[in-house]
């Protein structure tokens, strides 16, 4: 029979605590590094979540429904492949989504911009005002005059700027019919929209269906659905319930395309986790340094209380159970300093999430893509990076007190009482 | 003589190589029956270390065999061998070497829990019978650094008695003492082997102490000298 662990880990925690000095040096540098990792996976989280709440909130929704032809020919955003039947599609859409789902018709397309003088390319929208409020955040930027007014066109605040044209100026909207022919329709500026996403400000023009009509010179086609589904505490679970809905749609009616938000943000998802990635990278460097401050303390440890383990030998003691036991005082400080760490790191998350980081100042007018340009982000509660923190922290600090532990087994009995 | 509980034959122990070779101990032939109170004596670098050593089984013989109560112990591995001393041998340092984190009382029980004893009221209750055998009951949950060195030497005779050893090598427990406390441990010692019959065999220089013990084995440059027995 040999000795339980039980001892050896009292004799551990007790030299953990009476070179408390070392102790506590050594679980800051891991407490510091859990920290870190902690808030910036959290900042990332926050990030990632402003990122999807601008989309779904000025572009995308959580969910657009187009025709498959539309969505095959999206890039030329073409007026002829409209959704048949947008009407009876959208009566029917409650029994396929989440409860407190909202939806609204739009219709988008290429369209050019003048203010008489110059001319500039646009995004029109056509809206319907009051379900547009409903799923979209478009109408609380509108920053000057109002939303969806007859004969008024809400447009971006960058185009207003490009332009040189402010609440009640006249512009002209041309657009490139089916058939090819070009109209074009005068218009009041009835407010300008300023929104957190550059490409929007810069191109976004939304009239109402009496103008689009107006225009065209007949009815405009519904080129798409979009959908809120009512929000969820954590982004991941908000992505899989618009997959969720996007896949009933799709299921209900062959002829539609349903892209849900993850689909849509697919390029900004995968390089979330490349971000993810290097938050990794960070947490490894931190995690290096710290094992190396650890393997020293064991080391230490081991040179001050060679005939020690020379006692414990000459009892009987095996080489195994002596790298145990030093080994069970490397996790005993990777215990101390990654909850340290983890306590650090709520902290920081609590702050963030209490108070958040402003970034708008630190791009200037730069074109962050789905960035928000006044990027503001909170932190995210994360469960599992505050336990992922804590099983990195306790492994790196067993991983670097496993080489002095296996000197400390190999240290000859003889030797290690007659050393002084 | 007792039972014998172990013997050295012909033993001879070499350090080094080539020109760093030193023999250490010379052909030693000795056998110890129980509940002897022997000494080994003689001038620095003598060989008294290393002949504790290897009849503790923390050093082995370069040659000869050395006989554990009839087991042979020239073949074993170290794991063996610890076994082998976790379940016969006990040790008293000259530096006391008591682990400075654990209490007197957890100090003096280390060796059973080594042993992998897991009863922990037999365990306490042994450690205290021990402890009181030494007469340091007062001081049973004082740490090391809070006691004498006489009462750390008396921790370690404690802790090296718990097991029930079947014999107790000691080198130079009275090293670091003053004559007279040095008097006290040995005296402890000889009582402790009267009443229980375990075999000790101590190194050490104080001839006044080496009165004490009832056989002075004399080593010089690795051999013995002499191996005289004295009434008790």
């Amino acid at each position: 029979m040999k000795m339980n662990n039980s001892m050896l880990f009292q004799i551990a925690l007790r030299n953990v605590a009476r070179h408390h000095r070392r102790t506590a040096i050594t679980a800051i540098v891991l407490m510091v590094g859990i920290g870190v990792f902690i808030m910036f996976q959290s900042l990332l989280a926050g990030m990632d979540r402003v990122t999807i709440d601008t989309a779904i909130d000025y572009d995308n929704g959580s969910i657009r429904v187009r025709s498959k032809d539309y969505e095959a020919h999206a890039t030329s955003q073409p007026l002829e492949y409209g959704i048949q039947n947008a009407g009876g599609i959208m009566a029917g859409l409650g029994a396929l989504l989440p409860a407190g789902s909202t939806w609204t018709p739009r219709t988008r397309f290429y369209a050019q911009v003048s203010n008489w003088r110059d001319e500039t390319p646009a995004l029109a929208f056509v809206i319907q005002p009051d379900t547009d409020q409903a799923v979209f955040k478009t109408a609380e930027e509108v920053v000057g005059g109002g939303w969806g007014g007859a004969t008024k066109a809400v447009i971006g605040a960058d185009l207003a700027r490009d332009l040189r044209v402010g609440e009640g100026d006249s512009i002209v909207v041309t657009a490139v019919l089916p058939n090819g022919s070009l109209n074009a329709i005068e218009l009041e500026v009835g407010g300008i929209a300023d929104l957190p996403l550059s490409s929007l400000s810069q191109q976004a023009i939304y009239m109402t269906a009496q103008d689009a009509e107006t225009l065209v010179g007949a009815p405009l086609p519904v080129t798409e659905i979009d959908i809120r589904i009512p929000p969820a505490s954590r982004l991941d679970g908000l992505v899989a319930q618009a997959d969720a809905a996007a896949s009933r749609i799709e299921e209900g009616h062959g002829d539609l395309a349903a892209v849900s938000i993850g689909e849509a943000m697919r390029d900004y998802l995968a390089m979330r986790n490349m971000k993810s990635k290097f938050a990794y990278i960070i947490i490894v460097i931190v995690l290096l340094i710290s094992s190396v401050g650890i393997f020293n303390t064991i080391l230490m440890s081991m040179y001050s209380r060679i005939r020690e383990i020379g006692v414990l030998a000459a009892y009987g003691l095996e080489p195994a159970q002596i790298k145990r036991l030093f080994s069970l005082e490397g996790v005993c400080i990777g215990v101390i300093g990654s909850l340290g760490g983890v306590l650090l790191g709520a902290v920081f998350v609590w702050w963030l999430v209490g108070h958040g980081i402003s970034f708008g100042g630190m791009f200037g007018g730069l074109d962050l893509g789905n960035l928000p340009k006044d990027l503001f982000i909170r932190g995210e509660w994360n469960p599992a990076t505050f336990i992922q923190g804590f099983i990195f922290g306790v492994l790196v600090s067993w991983l670097a007190s496993l080489m002095p532990a296996r000197k400390a087994s190999s240290i000859e009995v003889t030797e290690a009482l007659r050393f002084v | 003589m007792a039972k014998v509980v172990l013997a050295l034959r012909n033993v001879t122990k070499v350090y080094g190589r080539g020109e760093a070779e030193v023999t250490a101990l010379h052909h030693i032939s000795l056998a110890f029956g129980e509940g002897e109170f022997a000494a080994v004596v003689g001038p620095s670098g003598s060989g008294k270390t290393t002949l504790l050593n290897i009849i503790g089984c923390l050093d082995s013989p370069t040659g000869g065999e050395l006989v554990w109560k009839g087991i042979q112990m020239k073949s074993m591995s170290k794991a063996e061998l610890a076994a082998y001393r976790r379940a016969h041998v006990s040790f008293v340092f000259q530096s006391y070497n008591l682990i400075p984190v654990l209490t007197v009382t957890e100090n003096v029980e280390l060796p059973l829990l080594i042993e992998g004893n897991r009863n922990k009221a037999h365990v306490r209750e042994r450690a205290e019978a021990i402890i009181a055998m030494v007469g340091l009951s007062e001081k049973a949950n004082r740490y090391p650094t809070e006691l004498s060195g006489g009462q750390e030497q008396r921790v370690a005779i404690a802790r090296a008695l718990v097991k029930k050893p079947s014999i107790v090598l000691a080198d130079e427990p009275t090293a670091n003492l003053d004559t007279h406390t040095a008097h006290e441990i040995i005296e402890l010692m000889n009582e402790i082997n009267k009443k229980t019959n375990t075999t000790f065999l101590f190194s050490t220089h104080d001839s006044r102490i080496m009165e004490l013990a009832h056989r002075v084995i004399t080593l010089r440059d690795g051999q013995i000298e002499s191996d005289e027995r004295h009434e008790s």
